[in-house]
């Protein structure tokens, strides 16, 4: 529930005319809302385009939206029917299997065709990331890791991982960004290097 | 303001706080860069077919030509409350017929989704395989013995061979 | 007039919820049903290659078990990656290591199957929604499939498919409550009853040497019954004791108390050995599947919580785990 807060708080922000605020939300989506729409979009610079199609036109229809819904649903509505569109205007085939609310949809992906999709380079940067991020948290002190592992992968909240590793809230805040800075530092050259070779 | 960034993108801030912090990251790109960093951690780690991506600056060079969208004010502001630890025993039962349908799928959807390989649960830090001999004690008196039969077994001598 | 309302609106919400369970009567699954699923792996001759998901492994295995006068033999081998095989009989577990055969477990058998009683089946009820959900087709066979939804977020989902006539589990999921599968197994070639292969089994029954398995003198006195003297303070409802042993494990030169913990669905062993003080990795947490192990050192004990339920469970068990006894 807390992340649905903070994804409202910033789109209350862009509503009052904050367009940084939207930033915060892209970088926070961006490979979630790539993933959907590489599922419909098989190349990948094209999927890159259509995703970037899907922000832009969330960005547009925001001053509409009412919070009933949690953001990454509507945007993932959106995703879906930019990509449909995408599809229809270059006269191609929509896939038929019906998706169901976004968490549904996300526990059902073909990981397989993903890497068809991928270009070489960003696929050996993604192994890259992957590998710095495996290797960093094997590395962890185990208290680190437990709570980064509850708060990441579990869900659990920083009262609920208080609890069940019997600690304050305070050391579970500490714990989950000194885990966060850990592995952040192992990638940080990595992502700089990548950024540096673009042209 | 590291430390900040992470309580909250975890929602862990209390409102005005959370504002506070906002304000100060859109004068920061250091802090932004954070933020990023840490989204990208927490992603990496759910998702083990990670695909990387980094669409923020070329959305943010379109944005620049997009007019400032605004929502008329007077909405009313709904009260936010600090996250609510569950209860370890929350009962789901009261919302478990309701949220049952949303189980059922139509026949179409069912032969597609049968055919697709399930998305995995993110990989956390693995079981060492000298600790192998602590699964197999456990296996052989857990139900999934009854239920799956051996089956369950392969996946305590995963890495036996790796032994010395 | 407010009270009214009130009072209305719990009398139609009870209705509702009435109207909805009794839906859910018509569509539950019945006892001897599931009591027939939960033998079905021990009764049936079966032969087959099946496929096991897991964390970002995906690895295909043959299985075959037969059962022989009363007793059950079971061969697993690995058909990708490394050499793997495991023998299973009569609570014997044999493990292919270091390029060979290696006795690793031997437990005390009582009876022809599990004593699974009909109590721990309706205790599950108590835990879990039990809901049909479906008929689908694996491996070539019908299946029913059955989910099995905690009614608390301290154990895993499990979804089965049942072969509508033999009750065989073809393909087994479990789920996290966020319905994302953890691992999944799910036969994809199968052969039930008929001409199954037993060459492997030893002459007149018996596996050791007869069959080529070594028999390690250990490991063969298994585990003894014991009061150890150790209690587990948290665990979540329906968790009942199952086990409590004393017994030798691989590599270690003093035997291992295991206390076991099961709901019917899922289990938990606690693991209490004295602590060598060159443990590395205390108070870790780690996976496998849905499979979840915590340790930690506490008072110059080794203790070790491993079991099919989320890490929060294990780690919630093993915190809270305290000595007793004399």
């Amino acid at each position: 529930m807390a992340d649905r807060e903070v994804d409202q708080q910033l789109v209350e922000r862009v509503q009052r005319g904050d367009k940084h605020a939207f930033d915060l939300l892209v970088s926070k989506y961006q490979r979630k809302l790539g993933r959907l729409i590489s599922r419909f979009v098989r190349d990948s610079a094209e999927a890159e385009d259509v995703t970037q199609d899907a922000f832009i036109k969330a960005y547009r229809a925001l001053p509409g939206f009412r919070g009933e819904s949690a953001f990454y649903t509507w945007l993932y509505r959106i995703g879906i029917n930019t990509a449909k569109n995408h599809l229809l205007a270059n006269k191609r085939r929509v896939p038929t299997s019906t998706l169901f609310d976004a968490d549904e949809a996300e526990s059902f992906e073909d990981g397989g065709l993903l890497h068809e999709v991928n270009t070489p380079e960003n696929e050996l940067m993604s192994k890259q990331v992957v590998d710095v991020v495996q290797t960093s948290l094997q590395q962890l002190p185990e208290d680190l890791r437990s709570a980064l592992t509850l708060r990441e992968i579990e869900g659990l909240s920083y009262e609920e991982i208080a609890s069940v590793m019997n600690c304050p809230i305070g050391t579970v805040r500490s714990r989950i960004f000194r885990a966060r800075e850990a592995v952040a530092e192992n990638l940080r050259p990595l992502l700089e290097t990548s950024k540096g070779n673009r042209w | 303001m590291k430390k900040e960034i992470s309580a909250l993108m975890d929602g862990e801030l209390f409102e005005d706080e959370a504002e506070n912090l906002f304000d100060q990251i859109k004068r920061d790109p250091a802090t932004h860069k954070d933020w990023e960093i840490y989204h990208l951690i927490g992603d990496v780690l759910r998702q083990p077919e990670h695909i990387h991506c980094d669409l923020s600056e070329k959305v943010r060079e379109r944005m620049q030509g997009e007019p400032t969208v605004l929502a008329p004010r007077g909405r009313a502001v709904k009260q936010r409350a600090r996250a609510v630890a569950l209860s370890a025993a929350a009962s789901l039962a009261a919302v478990g017929v309701v949220a049952w349908m949303s189980l059922q799928v139509s026949p179409e959807a069912a032969s597609q989704m049968a055919m697709q390989q399930p998305a995995l649960r993110p990989v956390s830090a693995q079981i060492q395989p000298k600790s192998n001999d602590y699964l197999m004690a456990h296996q052989e008196f857990s139900p999934s013995i009854d239920m799956n039969g051996g089956a369950s077994y392969i996946r305590t001598v995963s890495y036996s061979t790796d032994e010395k | 007039m407010r009270m009214y309302v009130a009072l209305r609106t719990v009398l139609l919400g009870g209705l509702l919820l009435a109207a909805a369970n009794t839906y859910a009567e018509e569509r539950q699954i019945s006892l001897d049903w599931l009591k027939t699923v939960a033998f079905a792996a021990h009764q049936t001759d079966y032969s087959g290659v099946f496929v096991y998901q897991y964390d970002n492994r995906v690895e295909t295995s043959r299985i075959i078990h037969v059962v022989e006068s009363d007793s059950e033999y079971e061969k697993l081998e690995s058909l990708d990656g490394p050499k793997r095989e495991i023998i299973r009989h009569h609570g014997q577990v044999w493990c292919y290591i270091n390029h060979k055969m290696v006795q690793v477990d031997s437990q005390q058998v009582r009876g022809r199957f599990p004593s699974l009683l009909p109590e721990q089946l309706s205790a599950l009820s108590s835990n879990y929604l039990i809901k049909e959900a479906g008929m689908e087709r694996v491996a070539g066979y019908n299946t029913q499939v059955i989910l099995f939804q905690p009614k608390d977020n301290l154990r895993y989902a499990h979804k089965i498919w049942a072969h509508t006539d033999s009750g065989l589990l073809l393909k087994a999921a479990v789920l996290n409550d966020k319905k994302q599968v953890i691992e999944q197994y799910a036969f994809t070639q199968l052969q039930i009853g008929g001409n199954i292969d037993r060459s492997w089994v030893g002459a007149k029954g018996f596996m050791g040497h007869d069959a080529g398995l070594p028999v390690s003198p250990e490991t063969a006195m298994g585990g003894t019954a014991i009061n150890s003297g150790w209690v587990v303070d948290t665990l979540p409802a329906g968790f009942k004791k199952t086990r409590e042993i004393q017994r030798p494990m691989r590599g270690k030169h003093a035997p291992v108390t295991q206390i076991v913990f099961s709901d019917g669905l899922g289990a938990i062993s606690i693991f209490i050995e004295p602590a060598d003080g060159d443990e590395d990795d205390a108070d870790g947490l780690s996976s496998r599947g849905a499979v979840n192990l915590y340790h930690k050192v506490l008072d110059k004990h080794l203790i070790t919580a491993v079991g099919e339920v989320p890490p929060r469970t294990v780690m919630q068990a093993l915190d809270s785990v305290r000595y007793n006894g004399k």
